[in-house]
């Protein structure tokens, strides 16, 4: 197991049903010079965060298995992990939604669709906090 | 009036004949017999005799006038001046035969007949003095008519006097008897109509000894006259009013009379009731002896009005409230405090199966210190008599009673179901301490009550329905239509940064179309997304610092391509504004809507111009054009949902009718107001008013990142800025 700072690039794990999104995604982070590992389902994306230990991890909200507030809610339980900036990528326009990705521990949340700019930001702006 | 009798009418024939026949044959009787008889005066008065007996005899007098009766009487005198005639003697002789009729006609006659009788008997007298004269009527004869005439009218004056006295104070005598029968007839009656009458009549003298009581108040109070007469009438008052009754006598005292007075009385078992009183003084001569008291029970009416109470008790708590549990504890006390049942409750199913469990969900229970034992009481209740019930009620559909329960102090139960179109809701239940069943008026109440708790709670679940629907409407919409257009935007940019180099300049015009479209499509996504959190009610803005000219300039330079390829001059004219609190990317969608639609709308040549200028403590954005105008009557409606003017449906501008809708519900979330002012063939004008609040934070060199998630790829603002 390696941990954050041993790492040349960021690791970032990706998480989405809809292999679409996933590969640009990943297409992108990879671009940005991020180490990009993907997950199609929540628990694929848990198991891959324990064994990994990322430096961050995007979730999409809506997955089969588990959702993203289920694996953030993971995340933050686990002790080894629980540091971990988590982003959710969300569908939503409700507050509530809004309100429940902020329950589950979500470091930030981005509306789909969403530029290449906007993605990448983020990411870098959630790995500057931490 | 002189009071005559009828002799000739009334009497049976050999009565009303005799005294003529004994007249006459006293007449006759009383003439000398020497000579006379055969000569032609005597032949005459016995024939006239035969006439007067005939006719009294013969004719029928009751159809003549009464006065007829008179004129046998006073032929009589006709033949005693024939028979004088005949005899030629003396007055003395004649004199007894005249008074017989004379008196006869006193005795029965009028006045007048009298006064005729009299005068004809003067003339009988006077007649052959004056034609014969002396010798044969010598002097003193005339003294001795004159005489005898003066005592015969004293005489028969005088009887008729005392005749008539008499018949008069015979005749009072029958009036007042009749009067008399008439009175006792009816004080009876009085006598029967108080007695048997529904209200309660009561006398009581001054002291409020009871001294009569009818049948009303037998009823009324339970106790019966011969157990209440002699005692005080506070013997109907309830504990803890001691002061009521010497209140009301002070009253009676000073004459006054008491009307509808509702006040509660004790019955003979304990029970209470509530009565409208009615008290008068009683007066007999000048002395006032006592009062009446009329009491009429008025419970029916109080109930019907509680009934009437709880009614409207419940309709306002549905009407005032948007859940059942929010309504029911309400509901519950209007039921409970009007109809006086000491606790109401109301139970639901859990879940929807037929099948399932009921289960209390709100309890109400009179106030006070007796809580906690009706609380205990109806506990146990519950658990010894009423699941039953209740289930019976709920799966049966109809109200049910226990008339006594005999449990820890709560009696009586009534369950009513709460119906709806697929069988109960619900039950509602009301359980009081007293015995009985509940009466067929509260029933109704109930029935009446738990329809319109069950059409509430029909309307409830159909609302929350048709929100889980709204709720599966924006997944669909969030999810299957934006995680598509994700990947078409995102790989459409990847393409675009990559490979556009490689492409023939057609494939990179055709890349263009589809990135247009794409964007449009975006838009119309997050068009219908925000109408419908609007109508949801859970649009809100984030409000933040917003530089509106700034805001404004973004809008302007985006919108500076299209306006170039329409021909219409795009100007922006900005007063420097300091930041106010705003949401800049809904104040974006703001200036873009209204600036896309002034150009859409603006023939080429036009111009459109937007102006941000500093208002009464408000920022004013307004966007005037140089178009065609829109014609009143379709000004009001601009704003509406989905409705598009006839000019955008005719020329074929594109659109679906959300963008001022939009625009207005931005507006107002800002607590801004817009109006539109429009001349047709002139142009038209928007104008937004934004009240001016001190911006909420510092605006920073480089915004935060935002906690909403932004949308800032969906303002062409925005967008164009990313590029």
């Amino acid at each position: 197991m390696t941990s954050a700072g041993d790492r040349d690039r960021p690791l970032v794990i990706v998480a989405d049903d809809d292999p679409d999104i996933l590969a640009l995604v990943s297409y992108r982070l990879g671009r940005a010079g991020y180490d990009v590992v993907p997950a199609e389902d929540g628990e694929e994306a848990l198991r891959l965060a324990r064994e990994l230990a990322p430096d961050l991890v995007l979730l999409d909200v809506r997955m089969p298995k588990l959702d993203g507030y289920g694996v953030a809610r993971g995340i933050r339980d686990d002790p080894a992990i629980s540091g971990t900036p988590v982003i959710l990528l969300t569908a939503s326009v409700r507050d509530e939604d809004f309100q429940r990705g902020l329950d589950a521990g979500a470091d930030d949340q981005v509306k789909k669709p969403f530029s290449p700019q906007e993605l990448t930001s983020r990411v870098e702006t959630a790995l500057e906090r931490r | 009036m002189p009071v005559h009798t009828r002799l000739l009418t009334q009497l049976p024939l050999p009565r009303r004949v005799a005294p003529f026949v004994a007249a006459a044959l006293i007449a006759f009787a009383a003439i000398p017999l020497g000579g006379v008889y055969g000569t032609a005066e005597v032949g005459a008065a016995v024939a006239l005799t035969l006439v007067i007996l005939a006719a009294v005899a013969l004719v029928p007098w009751e159809r003549l006038p009464a006065w007829s009766e008179a004129t046998p009487v006073l032929a009589y005198f006709g033949v005693i001046v024939l028979l004088r005639q005949a005899e030629g003697g003396a007055v003395s002789g004649m004199g007894t035969l005249v008074l017989l009729p004379v008196f006869w006609l006193a005795l029965y006659g009028t006045r007048t007949e009298l006064v005729v009788a009299l005068g004809l008997v003067a003339l009988a007298f006077i007649l052959p003095i004056l034609l014969i004269g002396a010798p044969e009527y010598p002097d003193d004869e005339w003294r001795r008519a004159a005489l005898w005439v003066l005592l015969a009218s004293l005489v028969a004056f005088a009887v008729q006097q005392l005749v008539q006295a008499l018949h008069r104070r015979e005749a009072e005598a029958v009036r007042r008897t009749a009067e008399l029968d008439a009175a006792a007839s009816a004080s009876a009656s009085l006598v029967a109509i108080v007695s048997s009458s529904r209200d309660a009549i009561i006398g009581k003298d001054l002291e409020g000894t009871i001294r009569s009581w009818n049948q009303g108040a037998e009823r009324l109070y339970g106790y019966t006259a011969r157990e209440v007469i002699g005692k005080s009438i506070e013997v109907l008052i309830p504990p803890g009013r001691p002061d009521e009754v010497p209140a009301l006598l002070a009253r009676i005292r000073r004459g006054e009379r008491i009307e509808s007075y509702e006040t509660v009385r004790r019955r003979k078992d304990g029970t209470l009731v509530e009565v409208e009183l009615s008290i008068s003084p009683v007066i007999v001569g000048i002395e006032m002896t006592g009062a009446s008291v009329i009491a009429r029970d008025i419970s029916d009416r109080r109930r019907a009005e509680s009934y009437r109470r709880a009614q409207h008790s419940v309709a306002s708590a549905l009407a005032e409230s948007t859940t059942t549990g929010e309504a029911m504890p309400r509901l519950l006390a209007g039921i409970g405090g009007a109809t006086g049942w000491c606790v109401a409750a109301f139970w639901r199913p859990e879940g929807y199966a037929s099948s399932a469990a009921l289960r209390c969900t709100a309890v109400w229970h009179t106030p006070g210190a007796r809580a906690e034992r009706y609380e205990r009481a109806s506990i146990e209740v519950r658990r010894d008599h009423l699941a039953d019930l209740r289930e019976r009620v709920f799966v049966g559909g109809e109200a049910a009673w226990l008339e006594d329960a005999a449990t820890g102090g709560v009696h009586a139960a009534v369950c009513c179901p709460v119906l709806g179109h697929n069988g109960a809701l619900g039950v509602i239940e009301l359980l009081s301490d007293e015995t009985g069943p509940p009466s067929p008026r509260l029933l109704e109440v109930l029935e009446a009550i738990s329809r319109q708790l069950g059409q509430f709670i029909e309307r409830e679940r159909a609302e929350a329905e048709a929100e889980r629907l709204k709720a599966q409407f924006f997944a669909l919409v969030s999810h299957e239509l934006r995680t598509p257009l994700t990947s078409i935007i995102g790989y459409l940019d990847l393409v675009k940064e990559q490979e556009a180099t490689r492409l023939s300049a057609p494939g990179r015009d055709f890349l263009d179309v589809i990135d247009r479209n794409a964007a449009r499509l975006n838009q119309l996504v997050q068009d219908l997304l925000l109408v419908a959190q609007v109508e949801a009610g859970t649009f809100h803005v984030s409000l933040r610092s917003a530089d509106l000219p700034a805001i404004a300039h973004d809008s302007v330079a985006a919108a500076g391509p299209r306006a170039e390829q329409s021909g219409v001059e795009l100007r922006l004219r900005s007063d420097p504004l300091p930041a106010c609190a705003g949401d800049p990317e809904r104040l974006a969608q703001v200036l873009d809507n209204l600036v896309s639609n002034a150009i859409k709308f603006t023939p080429a040549g036009g111009r459109v111009e937007v102006r941000v200028v500093a208002g009464d403590g408000a920022a004013i954005i307004e966007v005037e054009d140089t178009g065609q105008g829109i014609p009143a009557t379709e000004q009001e409606r601009l704003f509406d949902r989905f409705y598009r003017s006839a000019r955008a449906r005719d020329s074929g501008v594109q659109g679906v009718g959300l963008g001022l809708s939009i625009v207005e519900a931005i507006v107002d979330a800002h607590s801004g107001r817009i109006d539109v002012e429009s001349e047709e063939g002139a142009g038209t004008t928007f104008r937004v008013e934004l009240p001016r609040r001190p911006s909420p934070d510092k605006p920073t060199a480089a915004p935060a990142p935002e906690k909403r998630g932004g949308d800032v790829a969906m303002s062409p603002a925005a967008r164009a800025a990313d590029r």
